[in-house]
């Protein structure tokens, strides 16, 4: 079930070269099957608020201390305010690091509670997440704040390697590569980027009309920029591309250094491994001493198991403060990702930041199963939260607490895992 | 409630004694006329009395047309009048100028719309929240008490502020649900791109 939503809703200000460029991209004679018919959903103040966050994000000054932020008071007040969730638990008057943490397994059940009183919410949007962590969550988010998502890239790119992401109609400025049965594909224009289009490909066999097409297609539509997992990358490296890409982006799940460093030999390019999550988008990039933070919204704490802030150089879980997304201010987040914090060089610094891993499993035959199969799994299920276990050898238990229809469930998972796997039910 | 008033015992069941004619005069249209009789001769015992006859109070009191509202407002007044008729104030002429500014005050009007007085007859807690509704506004606590306890025992008493958690609470959960509908439109569901899955 897809959002059947119309041209117009999806780009509210497709020119006419923009519009010609999307049916290109999209009915070119070896496009892949597009399952996902989405859009940025950006109007012009919408694009205008990207562009004024790039101006921000462009114009930072160094930092000279890991201190609170000016805008932080204001923002707690906010928060404590108008979040009913952050109202309900928060004590008037109480210190910033006296504010109690939350988490995932705060939002996940609740994550209206996040919701700002005052936010007009007809432009809330769903993104859902994660197989990694076990807690299956539906967050809102804004057109906007995931526009910005493209700046961030940009920003990463000029700032570490020099590289320009180009902009303009008529060329795709980048390719985001997975590979799993059922993930979404789709080929959009990108407003920020002056309608240069941006195509999610699948590289899984099951989304080609032929299997001829995939190298056709990406060989066609030369992307500069690569974004990807460590899993799709694996399989891409396997294809007969004809051209290298300006930089390679590793997204959601942690690309270990080996691995980039491997894929930048082979490709004569720049790897750049970001921190991003659902909740709060794209947090960081990584460098040769550690991931530098990029946005200027976004105050970081490395805090211990008593949500006590870890003095500079100590290591401890990443909790996040601020954020763009309208529907899902965050305070004092935990992110459940480990490092510690230093400055250098006038900027915030993830030291041995450790991030998720790329999980695959084994069903009975002996496939490769991407995490994301099992996270799409769970979507179309009312499951609170999973668990899946190695037993033995690639035989596994997954442990689901949730309302079910147990036989249609079992399935399900039967079809994907082969009988590789049990279900176990939680109470 | 800066200082000790009289026991809290004695008001309550100063107010469940209260005569059955002090509510039925506010029973028909004559209610107004009744009630600004009852104001007026309370008043009058105090040598320099605050109340005056051209007073905006009673003129709006004997116009206001005769509704359920206002039949609640009379009656509440009428109940605060038997209260104050007390012994322990007789001697106190220095409250004369309180007693007036609540009785005529928004806050009195604002309780009658949420307090029916003969439930404040018969429900102990009503009957409670009377009495300290009208010793506070004399800023007086009932006897033994501190400050803080009578505080809270009129903040957790108060059908203002019981009213504004209800209004309130039903606001959060309608907005709760209006956000849980937008989330759950099919439109809303990963329907635009984002660079990090």
């Amino acid at each position: 079930m897809y959002p059947e939503i119309s041209e117009q809703e999806r780009f509210p200000i497709l020119t006419p070269r923009g519009r010609t460029f999307l049916h290109q991209m999209r009915q070119h004679a070896a496009a892949p099957v597009w399952n996902w018919p989405n859009g940025e959903q950006l109007d012009d103040r919408g694009l205008e608020r990207v562009k004024k966050f790039q101006r921000i994000l462009a114009s930072q000054r160094r930092y000279t201390s890991l201190d609170e932020p000016a805008w932080l008071e204001g923002f707690v007040e906010r928060c404590v305010t108008e979040v009913p969730f952050y109202r309900k638990r928060t004590p008037q008057g109480v210190s910033f690091q006296d504010i109690p943490t939350c988490n995932r397994s705060d939002l996940a059940p609740r994550a209206w509670d996040f919701v700002p009183d005052s936010e007009p919410i007809d432009e809330l949007v769903i993104f859902s997440s994660s197989g990694t962590t076990g807690q299956p969550t539906r967050t809102p988010h804004h057109p906007y704040s995931a526009a910005c998502g493209i700046p961030l890239i940009e920003y990463a790119l000029r700032e570490l390697h020099g590289i320009a992401i180009p902009h303009g109609v008529d060329q795709v400025a980048i390719t985001n590569f997975v590979a799993y049965p059922s993930a979404f594909t789709t080929a959009i224009v990108v407003g920020y980027l002056g309608e240069a289009g941006c195509v999610r490909v699948n590289l899984d066999p099951s989304a080609w009309r032929s299997l001829a097409h995939r190298e056709t297609y990406i060989n066609t539509w030369k992307a500069p920029i690569w974004l990807g997992d460590p899993v799709a990358y694996g399989v891409l490296e396997q294809l007969d591309i004809d051209h290298t890409p300006q930089a390679i982006v590793s997204g959601i799940l942690h690309l270990s250094p080996s691995y980039a460093d491997k894929l930048g030999q082979r490709y004569g390019c720049p790897v750049l491994d970001l921190y991003a999550m659902t909740e709060a988008g794209i947090i960081a990039a990584g460098t040769s001493v550690g991931h530098r933070i990029l946005a200027h919204d976004l105050f970081v704490e490395i805090l211990d198991d008593e949500d006590r802030r870890c003095p500079h150089g100590v290591r401890g879980e990443i909790a996040l403060t601020g954020g763009r997304n309208p529907y899902l201010p965050l305070l004092r987040y935990r992110t459940g990702d480990h490092a510690s914090l230093n400055l250098i060089d006038g900027h915030r610094v993830l030291i041995e930041f450790e991030g998720r891993q790329p999980v695959e499993y084994r069903s009975s035959d002996g496939r490769s199963i991407h995490s994301m199969e099992l996270t799409r799994l769970m979507r179309r299920f009312p499951v609170h939260r999973y668990q899946m276990q190695e037993i033995s050898q690639h035989r596994y238990e997954l442990l689901v607490r949730g309302d079910l229809d147990r036989e249609t469930f079992e399935k399900e998972v039967a079809q994907l895992f082969g009988r590789s796997t049990t279900v176990v039910y939680e109470e | 409630m800066n200082n000790e008033g009289p026991s809290l015992a004695a008001m309550t069941h100063r107010l469940a004694e209260c005569p059955e004619e002090f509510l039925s005069i506010c029973d028909d249209v004559s209610g107004s006329t009744c009630v600004i009789a009852l104001l007026t001769d309370f008043f009058r015992r105090f040598d320099d009395h605050p109340m005056r006859i051209d007073d905006p109070f009673i003129a709006k009191l004997g116009s206001t047309k005769f509704t359920a509202n206002h039949q609640r407002h009379l009656g509440l007044l009428s109940l605060a009048v038997w209260l104050f008729y007390d012994p322990w104030f007789s001697d106190r002429k220095e409250f004369a100028v309180s007693m007036w500014n609540l009785l005529t005050g928004d806050n009195f009007q604002s309780i009658s719309g949420l307090l029916k007085p003969r439930t404040v007859l018969s429900n102990p807690d009503r009957r409670e929240e009377l009495v300290r509704v009208c010793l506070s506004g004399l800023d007086l606590r009932p006897a033994g008490e501190s400050i803080p306890q009578a505080t809270d025992r009129l903040m957790s008493l108060n059908s203002i502020e019981r009213e504004r958690i209800l209004k309130e609470t039903a606001a959060a959960e309608k907005r709760a649900r209006e956000v849980r509908e937008a989330m759950a439109r099919i439109k809303a569901q990963e329907s635009v791109s984002r660079y990090t899955e």
